[in-house]
């Protein structure tokens, strides 16, 4: 008994918090999914799992899941390649490479409700900043309606997300690179491997911790966008930019389906989990093998 | 290097910070009197979105000054997350004691959740038009306090029209001429801006008055007896034409990406012509260019000939928490604002719900008195099932990006039957 | 010289790093620009100079906006919350990072699962415990909410920095006669700054300029944080561009130059976080 009293006293404080503030309201919205609250009445009535029956026959569910993964995929595959893109550049000691780094940290200090204000007005087709460089260098045929463009929308909004916080994952990259012993290279060399050999066969292996770590969390992060989507388009035009968390709270708030939207809200939690399983047994597995 | 001396002196400080996060705990909730008695120092929590009765804070000044023992803890909430806020406090048990609420169809959720009271045997209430008496009341009850009327319409530029020679336009036809003559000149006709979505709904409200209402103004009824749909219903023709608006390259460029300040910027800086909007919103064109010249007609979605009715709606001011601890002074806060000289205060610009305050509305929307007295109806909003507004404003996006008008009319139908369920 | 970047070819790389610099670039001086002209300057060149540097913009921006409550609340509970973060999590992190049991691994998953949550599932259930607790619309209401949600990832950073402190350490200090507290805070604490600075700059960047969280649970007028107060400010003055970015750049200045100058840590805490992970 007396050896549990040590582990106890360290890990009490978390389990409390954790378990108050975040464990309580999921299972609170557990069973809020199994009722048809509205949010206002003070007696939810149990409706069994008919959320769960309708959510399968909601058109505007499965949109938004196809949505949900579109800007997941996008953001996870766009941060991840561009950041070590940019990382291989960066890796050295130069200075212009400690101040670029530095640099491109910027926008990540930067509140979302900033990011998006800024990029509303570089998107703006009137009065916009890159429909007025467009206009300005005689491209005026290329200028487009950023964000009310249903084609485009989405990859406006990923833009600027990625625009904000790929330096995180370049920066993991930058350390996961500066981390390969350079004698490695140099016996390449002089085994005359050419550059790309050299990056698949070295570089690419041995980053692979720092690759699992972005690809996962980008995933996860890129799941479960919302306030960036809700402040540029709220989800618009028509619902192109409806990812599940967008839905959920049109749903829950708007609509005043308490019940339904967490339902939706199990539904994400699930699919998160599931991705961010497979990811990690995935990745984890190509990592041992190198 | 930490010593164990340290370790405490830090634990110290954690305990003390602890304390003090929770002392500096904003006391804003509800006071701790559970008095009913006006005379104990009371305080009443307010919460209105902040674009709207803007002259509320000056107004809560003239208030405390003649009840001192009341204090108006007043928060002007940014209008996306109004509801949401709101809704929120009132499902914890920690609502306002007084906020605004929208009118008819959407006091249905709190009535039936016991959130709001009925006013019934305030003063006031004798006092109230029938434009106000409607949109404040569900079933005879009085449910809050209105303040002021809007109307959807069309406001333009004078200047721009005795250029061009042009005259307010009496049917559809008309209309259409009209935006093409302007369109000629290198003006743009309509401004537009649907990446706010709430701006989709005033051209199909502007239109259904005329086209379903005034001939048929059971049509609502029989929807809620299920006997009519939106689906082979004028508002396919509806729909038609306000996209044909688009087709004919009336509006401006990029409307779906347009937002609502570009839309008033449009009109103010002269660049369009005319804009459909609610009444209200002149005055922020208004302050954008002090020296242009407004004018409002309806929009006259009729054929030659015919009469033009006009969409109109009365919007309230707050409804009192039906759990209040303070239902005397929330009500007395109620009495104040509806004495004629606050009242004409707090809806300066617009036509007023009170047979005894006169309606001190800007002179452009004054021009619609006529138009006015030969009939209206009320905003659609109002009498829907609250899950149809908010597919109208997806349905229309859709339309205006290629989906059919059959497909969005359908999906209005099933959310105008998920509201009644 | 980077040899290896001689391999792969200096000329795309720098073409990338030169497209990019400018991509990133060209929005803030956008925003600075604009932030120091009237409206009508804007809309006639929004790249140009400004003619007449308008600071009234900031201090129109700093009152009307009501940044400087805006500030101290923000300060307040994102130090406030750092502390509590670093303090539960370290510590819980220890005896599952030590311990080869199997419950050990079941808390350790239990904490785990807390990442993948998405933050609506919880949000009108935390408001009724929160108001049941008494803590709405307090500080302390929302430094619990941050801890709780920053706990899963901290721990999981800290629980595998933990395996790669070498146990002798530990062991000669039990051989020394401290007891596990002693051993906790005084030996092991100083060790994991490296990934202590990690788990502070991740969650203080996230917790300054988060909005959702304020907007929900801390909207009366004197407990605004920052995010908050641009947003309310915004939505009055939505058409003046100039005054936005004004108040964005007020908002952002601290954070930018607490950046500027803790660079170095910024940069190593989230690369040492992560590697070792």
């Amino acid at each position: 008994m007396k050896k549990y009293i040590v582990p106890a006293f360290f890990l009490l404080p978390a389990l409390l918090v954790f378990t108050t503030f975040i464990i309580f309201p999921v299972i609170g919205s557990f069973y809020y999914s199994f009722t048809n609250w509205d949010g206002l009445s003070a007696t939810p009535q149990f409706i069994g799992i008919k959320n769960f029956e309708n959510l399968l026959h909601d058109e505007t569910v499965w949109k938004s899941l196809g949505v949900t993964f579109q800007i997941a995929i996008i953001l996870m595959l766009g941060q991840n390649v561009l950041g070590l893109a940019l990382a291989l550049g960066l890796q050295g000691s130069s200075w212009v490479q400690k101040v670029l780094r530095v640099w491109y940290m910027i926008p990540l200090m930067l509140s979302y409700v900033a990011i998006s204000y800024i990029w509303n007005y570089m998107y703006d087709p009137r009065n916009g900043i890159i429909n007025f460089l467009l206009r300005s260098v005689g491209l005026s045929n290329l200028t487009q309606d950023w964000l009310g463009n249903t084609d485009l929308a989405v990859y406006s909004v990923i833009f600027s997300i990625i625009w904000q916080s790929f330096a995180l994952c370049m920066l993991i990259y930058v350390a996961g690179l500066q981390a390969i012993p350079k004698d490695l290279y140099e016996a390449a060399n002089i085994d005359g491997a050419g550059k790309g050999r050299m990056f698949v066969n070295i570089t690419f292996p041995l980053v692979a911790p720092a690759f699992t770590i972005n690809m996962v969390v980008t995933m996860i992060f890129g799941l479960k966008i919302f306030d960036q989507i809700f402040i540029m388009t709220n989800g618009g035009p028509g619902g192109v930019t409806e990812n599940l968390a967008m839905l959920l709270y049109r749903q829950a708030f708007t609509f005043r389906q308490m019940g339904y939207g967490s339902a939706i809200a199990i539904v994400m939690f699930l699919i998160i989990l599931v991705v961010s399983l497979l990811q990690v047994i995935i990745l984890r597995k190509r990592e041992v093998e190198h | 290097m930490l010593s164990l001396k340290r370790v405490k002196w830090i634990g110290a400080v954690l305990s003390i910070a602890l304390l003090l996060s929770a002392c500096s705990e904003t006391n804003q909730g509800n006071s701790s009197n559970s008095s009913s008695a006006e005379d104990k120092p009371v305080t009443i929590t307010v919460a209105m979105p902040n674009d709207q009765y803007q002259s509320l804070s000056e107004l809560n000044e003239r208030f405390q000054d003649q009840y001192p023992n009341i204090k108006i803890q007043f928060d002007a909430v940014p209008t996306d997350q109004y509801e949401t806020l709101v809704n929120t406090k009132l499902a914890s048990g920690d609502g306002p004691d007084l906020f605004n609420v929208n009118s008819g169809t959407k006091l249905d959720p709190l009535i039936n959740s016991n959130n709001i009271m009925a006013l019934n045997d305030e003063s006031w209430v004798s006092r109230l038009s029938p434009s106000g008496l409607e949109a404040a009341s569900r079933n005879g009850n009085v449910y809050a306090l209105p303040g002021f009327q809007a109307i959807i319409g069309v406001v333009y530029n004078k200047q721009i029209f005795k250029e061009l020679g042009l005259s307010i336009p009496q049917h559809w036809d008309e209309f259409l001429e009209v935006a093409q003559k302007i369109k000629d000149s290198g003006k743009i006709p309509l401004a537009l801006g649907l990446r706010d979505a709430f701006v989709t709904q005033f051209i199909p409200y502007a239109m259904a008055p005329s086209a379903i209402y005034r001939d048929h103004a059971n049509f609502d009824n029989e929807m809620y007896e299920g006997k009519q749909t939106f689906v082979g219903s004028p508002w396919e023709q509806m729909l038609a034409d306000y996209l044909g608006l688009e087709e004919k390259g009336f509006f401006n460029d990029d409307v779906m990406g347009t937002g609502l300040d570009s839309m008033f910027q449009m009109m103010a800086s002269g660049d369009a012509a005319m804009s459909v909007i609610v009444s209200p919103m002149i005055g922020a064109i208004r302050g954008m260019n002090p020296e242009i010249e407004l004018g409002v007609f309806p929009l006259p979605y009729v054929k030659e000939g015919e009469t033009i009715y006009v969409s109109t709606g009365t919007s309230n001011v707050f409804a009192v928490n039906a759990n209040t601890k303070h239902p005397e002074a929330a009500k007395q806060y109620l009495d104040f604002l509806s004495q004629p000289d606050n009242m004409m205060v707090l809806i300066e610009g617009s036509l007023s719900a009170f047979v005894d305050v006169p309606s001190q509305a800007d002179p452009a929307i004054m021009e619609t008195e006529d138009a006015m007295k030969k009939g209206t109806y009320t905003m659609l909003d109002t009498i829907w099932p609250n899950t149809v507004q908010p597919t109208l404003f997806t349905a229309v996006q859709k339309v205006f990006t290629g989906q059919s008008i059959e497909a969005a009319l359908k999906e209005m139908d099933d959310a105008f039957k998920r509201g009644i369920q | 010289m980077n040899r290896f970047l001689g391999h792969i070819g200096k000329i795309p790389v720098y073409v990338l790093l030169g497209v990019w610099t400018l991509i990133i670039s060209i929005p803030l001086l956008v925003v600075i620009l604009t932030s120091l002209k009237t409206m009508p300057e804007v809309k006639s060149n929004p790249l140009s100079l400004p003619s007449s540097f308008q600071w009234s913009n900031y201090s129109v921006a700093f009152e009307q906006g009501k940044m400087l409550a805006g500030f101290s609340n923000s300060l307040i509970i994102t130090s406030l919350a750092l502390v509590f973060i670093v303090i539960l999590s370290s510590m819980a992190a220890f005896p599952l990072a030590r311990s080869q049991s199997k419950w050990a691994s079941v808390i350790y998953l239990y904490f785990l699962s807390g990442i993948m949550v998405p933050f609506q599932i919880a949000m009108v259930p935390l408001y009724k415990l929160l108001n049941s607790l008494g803590l709405n619309n307090s500080h302390l209401g929302v430094i619990l909410i941050y801890t709780s949600s920053a706990m899963a990832f901290a721990i999981f950073l800290y629980t595998s920095f933990y395996k790669t402190v070498p146990r002798e350490l530990e062991e000669a200090a039990k051989i020394d006669g401290c007891g596990p507290i002693r051993t906790f805070f005084v030996i092991l604490f100083p060790l994991i700054k490296p990934i202590t600075s990690t788990v502070i700059i991740t969650n203080a960047l996230f917790i300054w300029n988060d909005f959702f969280v304020p907007l929900l649970f801390l909207q009366s007028q004197n407990s605004r944080t920052i995010p908050l107060s641009i947003y309310m400010f915004k939505s009055q003055y939505a058409t003046d561009w100039t005054l936005t970015f004004a108040a964005v750049i007020i908002a952002s200045l601290p954070l930018v130059i607490l950046f500027f100058s803790l660079q170095r840590f910024f940069v190593q805490g989230i690369a040492s976080g992560a590697v070792k992970g």
